[in-house]
């Protein structure tokens, strides 16, 4: 069909387990997207913004997967802050969260989360969320043009 | 769940609204797909407007599938005006469309879509996609005022 531009995707997840879960998971695909991996709101405004220890030119990911509950600055509020910087807005969203709650949905989406998928508990389920992710997501739908 | 999915299709052209809705239809979830044929419809069942004034003609829809070319009223500004209503901006809006235009896309991301996608030319692929589609978000994705029993 048309061509797939690797996709660079930042994870702001502070669990160990579902991060090297998730990273699996989106290795296991055919794409060849590049993953980094944060552990908190503040590291991924860090990386965004090349402060701290992500001084370094770190690209500007395409998507963020974000986890919800983190200590220090949520998922809410990180997203609340992008969404507010023009040059950050149109990075795609999707809340990856152990919550189910009424509110954590429609915040996010109010937030303008591009998605919001729950964590299921068990591995098998896990896995297949996440393939499907990658397949809606990763293949199927557009990325924002990139800025020169 | 509560009740069934409702879905506004904002397709003008008749023959692409009838085959996302055969294919949707075939998805395992109970659901209720408004067709509406232009941007100033859309934007009237939406707003509770004209036609659409009484609640029971307009329910709101858990998903809007939203094409770009639109007589009356653009894609992109109904997309605009979804996404500035506070009482609208919580639903998912999905661009469906033939183009492939950056410049489209990046207006798009811009209004804060929820995705963009691009109709394949290919009839078994638009299928496909719209399968696709509907199972991510019939199925996977959480939207607000679905959770619970």
């Amino acid at each position: 069909m048309e061509e797939l531009r690797p996709a660079t995707i930042l994870l702001v997840e502070d669990d160990p387990g579902d991060q090297k879960l998730i990273k699996v998971s989106l290795k296991s695909q055919k794409i060849a997207n590049e993953l980094y991996i944060v552990g908190s709101g503040e590291e991924a405004m860090d990386f965004l913004y090349h402060r701290g220890k992500h001084s370094a030119e770190t690209p500007l990911p395409d998507r963020i997967l974000l986890d919800l509950k983190m200590p220090g600055m949520g998922g809410k509020e990180f997203l609340r802050r992008i969404k507010q910087d023009e040059k950050m807005k149109k990075i795609q969203v999707v809340i990856l969260t152990s919550s189910d709650s009424e509110k954590d949905i429609l915040d996010s989406y109010n937030l303008q989360a591009s998605g919001y998928i729950k964590k299921p508990v068990e591995l098998g389920d896990f896995k297949r969320v996440m393939k499907e992710i990658e397949a809606y997501w990763f293949i199927i739908c557009k990325l924002p043009p990139k800025e020169e | 769940m509560k009740g069934k999915v409702v879905i506004l299709l904002v397709e003008d052209e008749e023959a692409h609204a009838m085959l996302i809705m055969r294919v949707l239809e075939d998805a395992q979830v109970a659901k209720v797909i408004h067709w509406v044929a232009d941007g100033g419809e859309a934007l009237d069942y939406l707003f509770r407007r004209g036609e659409y004034v009484d609640e029971g003609k307009s329910p709101r829809p858990d998903l809007i599938l939203l094409d770009l070319r639109l007589p009356k009223i653009d894609g992109l500004e109904v997309l605009k005006e979804i996404k500035q209503s506070e009482e609208l901006r919580g639903i998912p809006v999905v661009i469906l469309t033939t183009s492939e235009s950056e410049t489209d896309m990046a207006r798009a991301y811009h209004q804060y879509v929820n995705s963009y996608l691009v109709k394949p030319v290919d009839f078994t692929k638009f299928n496909e996609m719209i399968s696709d589609l509907g199972f991510y978000w019939l199925v996977w994705n959480r939207q607000p005022g679905r959770m619970k029993e």
